[in-house]
């Protein structure tokens, strides 16, 4: 195991390290929180009665641009799941999304040759199981007329490009119909369009064409704002019914859209939404095919990590759906859920086989995602725990931090280097992360407590965090975090980045801004946050001046 | 028309491996399409990490020397190859930042897109030397990986252009039946699947026209690269297809190309269908194993010989840190493990007779390479030449150029290819091709 860091004490003077500290943010990609940024502890961090608008008004609408992004392998899944009923999940076997502020969006390189084979593929196979499946139920007349088949091609085209068909596109899906009805038959036919229909951008992308004009910002189409707004909230396509708002006019009001959001956000479907962003978010494919040390953690098995990532899941969905949904008891609930496997980790009885059970955990412990065992094993090495990852965690994921690759040509040898913390080429960015993941250390590389660490440091520096300053332990440091507006509006941030699937630039501060406001006016009810961010700018308009 | 008699020595494939017969599957009977005389062949070989420090690879002999009787221990696979090995020591990667901003450099020679706060995945901004050589040769690349995990700068070596990725096949049977295709269907079935996915191409082709006429200029230019790919396969449907009649892989019980498991399986089915293509008209390939990092990657493979429970980043990092006792002999254990399997693709590759009294291997040259250098430096680096290169490598034989970009070794693999390349990657770095003879 690790010999603890003795020279960790040796942090100081403070004014050196304020200075090595800016050094290391002065590269920091993403906005910081702190006075003057976006994430800033400022106005809305307490009780307010000003207009919560009052920061955005008078200023020019603007919105950062919002690059094309093809369907992450999620949205894919659950995409195919609500189109066709199919429960395969193809998309797991694609190439990994790519991603882009801090979550998937493959937005940046082009698809490669394999790529479109993997699309191809699976519209082969998906189409197949459809006709065999679903034929009789989709058309109750003739497969091998024109005049059965047109319908099918506008209703079905409708759902799979989650837009109407211009009457062009509707012609040449139904020329391929007729041509494979020449050569085999209409059944053929119809699963041919199926097929050519998934292999289609307007399917495999999210695809905004908007309004154009002269204006630089412009407003979604409201087909495109129906799909934002489902593949926010469920990561799937837009059910009928939003599909019938977005063509009554119903989204193109704030209140409108609110209500659709409110609506989505009351179906079991929402519960992937909030999966998907707490997967990515937490950092849970840290767990996928997680190997460690066997000598030792005999226990460790693919079965436990599978246990602590639908843990996690099941915490984050218990906050937000139930009575009491507020970012505080993310970050410092003393209960979770538990099965056989994690009730030895955690030391508590074990439940009931089968599934995962809501316990009570020691609360000098244990508080909120902090000291669940998905961020302490994902976020360690095989045998050791992890000063550097844990310390990035919660810089990057809690306080939205970003922190620049280590620099070129330094002699990286070292994993757990008292030494970063002075030679100055290292300190800038380790004397941000090391001192934090110290404080984790009395938790094992498979989220065991042990006890016995020595505390740990947030290292504040010219943005100073209102975090900033020594915790006794990690729950000591859940529940800082739980009162910090700094981590409250990283938290609003995070949110918004997720719904936009990009960084975010200057152009969308107003948006951030209004979002935190609204999310602290709420008192950290992370429903009103979700439900703020669909009314945002951001959400609902686009740069169409993009080059 | 193929007259000549296939013949695969098969004697050779597992000997030096320490495996037993029946773990893997022989090549036999591979009828080579190659027409006389024999074409050249390129493949990248990629393990993850960095270089180990230049005391485990330094064959201690002057530049230009032939190489000692013994390899270093490390490569000691490698002796049966030794006349046909041409270590490269000391080069630069002078457009590299030490593995942590994408890997992409190591065979485009350009920049890597940086880290901020537009760009998170550090794709490299030129196209790659095995994809550049398919290209000028017309013919399609094979990009096999085993294990590379995400899809970032970090994760991916080939590109067919700045920022362009080339996605490998990551499964084995994938991998297989895309060259050879589905053995389950019939010649009836394939053409009549081949006819029905000939109009869906067409359809997506006639859609991704239209769509991309509406987009800006930056959404257009990726629905113009998903164009490509569709009129590519399209035209695969087209070409006749392999005719040769390989070996199917016959994956173990439980097997999943997605688990750490299983890499060492993995490896040798991607080296399996990567040695039957080159048998069979592929002319490039190349194969990944892990990514840069590799923390996705534990050497517990007990049947292979190596059982060992920390991340090879890990490995990688402890030796470092302390390049003694169980750290010196973890890190070692993993080289050679990598270098074995190297051997087992050359042992395919000299397993197959050409037909004019050559074999593949003589007539490719294997690149291995990895990201970096020891200690996340970017140099002294080290690769090695393997094969015949078709009379254009010169084997047996250790050249040092300190200092010099690693570009100039990629300029110098076009030129063994027969391409006319001066300089290849970014043309203000590289110097001129390695003087190799």
């Amino acid at each position: 195991m690790i010999s603890p860091g003795p020279k960790l004490r040796l942090l100081g003077p403070s004014i050196v390290l304020s200075a090595i500290a800016a050094a290391c943010t002065g590269n920091i990609g993403d906005r910081l929180p702190g006075p003057g940024g976006v994430g800033g502890p400022g106005p809305g961090g307490g009780p307010d009665d000003k207009d919560p608008q009052a920061e955005c008004a008078g200023a020019k609408l603007d919105v950062g641009a919002s690059p094309m992004r093809r369907l992450t392998r999620v949205e894919y899944d659950n995409t195919v799941r609500d189109l066709l009923g199919d429960l395969t999940a193809p998309a797991r076997d694609f190439a990994p999304d790519e991603k882009a502020g801090g979550f998937d969006a493959n937005s940046g390189a082009a698809v490669s040759e394999a790529q479109v084979e993997q699309y191809v593929d699976a519209a082969e196979q998906l189409a197949t199981a459809a006709v065999a499946d679903k034929l009789d139920a989709w058309l109750d007349c003739d497969a091998a007329q024109t005049g059965c088949v047109e319908p099918f091609i506008v209703s079905f085209g409708k759902r799979a490009f989650r837009q109407p068909l211009d009457g062009e596109t509707v012609q040449s899906f139904v020329e391929l119909y007729e041509a494979a009805r020449a050569k085999w038959d209409g059944e053929s036919g119809v699963r041919l369009v199926i097929q050519a229909m998934l292999s289609s951008p307007q399917f495999l992308y999210h695809l905004e064409l908007g309004v154009s004009g002269a204006e630089a910002v412009v407003p979604l189409l409201p087909h495109e704002l129906a799909s934002r707004l489902s593949y926010f909230l469920w990561q799937s396509m837009p059910d009928d019914d939003l599909l019938a708002a977005a063509e009554d006019g119903k989204l193109d009001t704030p209140e409108g859209l609110e209500a659709e959001a409110r609506r989505l956000l009351a179906d079991d479907r929402a519960r992937d939404g909030i999966a998907s962003f707490s997967a990515q978010w937490l950092l849970l494919g840290a767990l996928d095919d997680l190997t460690k040390d066997e000598s030792v953690f005999p226990e460790w098995t693919p079965e436990l990590a599978d246990s602590m990532r639908a843990e996690t899941l099941a915490f984050v969905q218990d906050v937000v759906f139930g009575d009491d949904p507020r970012l505080e008891a993310l970050l410092s609930a003393p209960f979770s859920f538990v099965d056989a496997r994690l009730a030895a980790l955690y030391g508590v009885p074990e439940p009931a086989p089968g599934k995962l059970t809501k316990v009570q955990l020691d609360p000098s412990q244990r508080a909120g995602i902090l000291t669940q065992a998905s961020f302490l094993a994902g976020q360690a090495h095989a045998a050791d725990p992890s000063w550097v990852h844990r310390g990035k965690f919660v810089r990057e994921q809690l306080l939205c931090q970003v922190l620049p690759v280590p620099p070129a040509d330094v002699d990286m040898s070292t994993l757990q280097d008292p030494d970063r913390l002075e030679n100055p080429e290292c300190a800038g960015c380790h004397t941000l992360m090391d001192p934090i993941g110290y404080g984790f250390d009395g938790y094992d590389a498979i989220g065991k407590y042990q006890g016995g660490a020595a505390g740990g440091e947030i290292v504040g520096s010219t943005n100073s965090l209102d975090v900033a300053g020594t915790f006794t332990d990690p729950v000591d440091l859940a529940h800082k975090l739980a009162g910090s507006a700094d981590v409250r509006d990283c938290m609003a941030q995070q949110w918004v980045r997720f719904a936009a699937r990009r960084p975010l630039g200057s152009e969308d501060d107003c948006s951030v801004t209004h979002v935190q406001e609204q999310f602290a006016a709420s008192e950290q009810n992370l429903v009103e946050l979700l439900v703020a961010v669909a009314k945002t700018d951001v959400f609902r308009y686009r740069r169409a001046d993009a080059e | 028309m193929n007259t000549r008699m296939p013949n695969i020595r098969r004697r050779t494939l597992l000997q030096g491996l320490g495996l037993g017969a029946g773990v893997l599957p022989f090549l036999r009977h591979i009828p080579s399409a190659a027409a006389a005389p024999a074409p050249k062949r390129l493949v990248v070989f990629f393990t993850p990490n960095e270089s180990i420090d230049k005391a485990h690879w330094d064959p201690g002999v002057a530049s230009g020397a032939a190489l000692p009787a013994a390899l270093p221990t490390v490569f000691s696979p490698l002796l049966p190859y030794k006349s046909k090995l041409l270590m490269v020591g000391d080069l630069d990667d002078k457009l590299a930042d030490g593995g942590h901003g994408g890997i992409g450099s190591m065979l485009t020679g350009r920049m890597n897109q940086s880290f901020g706060s537009d760009v998170y995945d550090f794709w490299s901004t030129g196209i790659s030397v095995d994809q550049h050589i398919a290209q000028q040769w017309g013919t399609t690349p094979l990009t096999l990986g085993a294990l590379p995990s995400a899809n970032n700068g970090g994760s991916r070596i080939s590109y067919t252009g700045p920022a362009l990725p080339v996605s490998p096949y990551e499964d084995p049977l994938v991998a297989f039946e895309k060259v050879f295709g589905d053995p389950d269907l019939s010649d009836e079935d394939k053409a009549k699947r081949a006819a029905q996915q000939a109009m869906v191409l067409d359809s997506a082709a006639l859609q991704l026209g239209r769509i991309k006429g509406k987009l800006p200029q930056v959404d257009a230019a990726k629905l113009e690269h998903h164009l490509e790919g569709v009129l590519a396969l399209r035209a695969k449907l087209d070409a006749a297809g392999a005719t040769c009649a390989p070996n199917p892989l016959v994956p173990g019980g439980g097997y999943d190309y997605k688990k750490n498991a299983y890499l060492p399986q993995t490896v040798r089915m991607q080296i399996d269908v990567l040695v039957q293509a080159l048998a069979c008209g592929t002319r490039v390939g190349s194969l990944q194993i892990g990514n840069t990092g590799a923390s996705n990657i534990t050497p517990v493979w007990p049947s292979e010989g190596i059982d060992i429970g920390i991340t090879a980043h890990n490995i990688s990092h402890n030796y470092n840190d302390q390049p003694s006792g169980a750290d010196k002999s973890n890190r070692e254990a993993l080289e050679i493990w990598y270098v074995k399997q190297l051997a087992y693709l050359l042992d395919g590759l000299a397993s197959v007779d050409e037909g004019d009294g050559t074999t593949l291997l003589d007539n490719t040259v294997v690149l291995w390479t990895k990201g970096f250098a020891t200690k996340h430096k970017n140099d002294p680096l080290f690769y090695m030449l393997i094969g015949g290169g078709g009379g254009a490598l010169d084997g047996g034989r250790y050249l040092s150029f300190p200092g010099k970009p690693h570009n100039n070794l990629l300029a110098s693999l076009c030129q063994m290819m027969d391409l006319d390349d001066e300089k290849f990657g970014d043309p203000a770095v590289c110097t001129g091709a390695l003087d190799l003879g």
